[in-house]
């Protein structure tokens, strides 16, 4: 018999838990394959103009030029590496690594000291703003998470850089 | 109180269906997404701000084409198992949901069908 009335488990989202990097991470993971999925659109619009007539290629290039194409772009760029390294992160767990408890041992020791980085500049940028932070757990789980921040944004200034570098020497 | 065994009850109503199969099929395009992004990124990268047929030149190369087609397809293909999984989880609606699947499907396979053809002209042009 069907009990209609049986507690449910709280939704992660909402009043019943703070914020946790792990929650957060996996709900922007989510948000960003979403907002990705109009930028593969967009890469299939780039390749029909490519293949079209050279106004069309010429339209396509001037927005996507303009300060708003320019914006997207980075804002896509900014996603594909945060769900490219948090879906690398996935994987690893899909192989079992990555479940270590509390005070896991020597091998997660460059993690803790990307996580170390991490904690300092998020209380530079936003921690004495906002006056709280992520709650961010000690277990392999919120440091990979946390890994995976320093290194999107690492990574994302690299090939931004790079893209700049192209367009300047095109200028 | 039914004799039936609660089991033979429930089963077929429950949300998964195929779900392991698709979590697997998930798996298969995220390893190749995993090399084909990296390889992306270093292709578009000097193609930034380029003219047409620079463009045109560098996707007409037989590896870069085979490489762009693969990238395009595994990127279709996953991101419909993608949105499909977040429809299954957050729309609720039988038929809402029904009409995103199908929409979704069909939004993919054409995006994919498109970037094919084009990829396809500009090499057969070349």
């Amino acid at each position: 018999m069907a009990t209609p009335n049986r507690p449910l488990s709280p939704f992660m989202i909402g009043p019943y838990y703070r914020p946790q990097i792990t929650s957060v991470l996996s709900i922007m993971h989510r948000g960003a394959g979403v907002f990705l999925a109009f930028g593969a659109i967009v890469l299939v619009v780039w390749l029909l103009a490519a293949a079209g007539s050279r106004t069309a290629y010429e339209r396509f290039a001037e927005i996507a030029g303009s300060p708003v194409g320019i914006a997207l772009g980075l804002a896509f760029l900014v996603a594909l590496v945060f769900h490219f390294l948090n879906g690398i992160r996935h994987l690893l767990w899909d192989i079992g690594w990555g479940y270590g408890a509390q005070g896991e041992p020597e091998k997660a020791k460059p993690v803790r000291a990307m996580a170390k980085a991490y904690h300092a500049a998020r209380n530079a940028l936003w921690g004495k703003v906002l006056g709280y932070g992520l709650d961010s757990g000690n277990d392999d789980v919120s440091r990979t998470g946390r890994l995976v921040v320093v290194l999107t944004l690492l990574l994302s200034a690299g090939i931004a850089w790079c893209a700049w570098c192209v367009l300047e020497g095109r200028a | 109180m039914s004799l039936r065994d609660p089991l033979a009850i429930a089963r077929g109503l429950g949300p998964a269906k195929a779900g392991l199969h698709h979590w697997w099929m998930q798996r298969i395009s995220s390893v190749a997404l995993m090399f084909l992004v990296p390889w992306f990124v270093w292709f578009v990268l000097p193609l930034l701000g380029a003219d047409r047929g620079t463009v045109r030149d560098a996707i007409a190369d037989p590896l870069q084409a085979t490489l762009l087609l693969a990238f395009v397809f595994s990127l279709f293909w996953h991101t419909q198992q993608g949105l499909q999984v977040v429809v299954e989880d957050y729309i609720h609606a039988a038929w809402l949901e029904l009409t995103l699947q199908l929409a979704i499907k069909f939004a993919c396979a054409l995006a994919a069908l498109a970037a094919a053809l084009a990829v396809g002209r500009i090499v057969f042009s070349a």
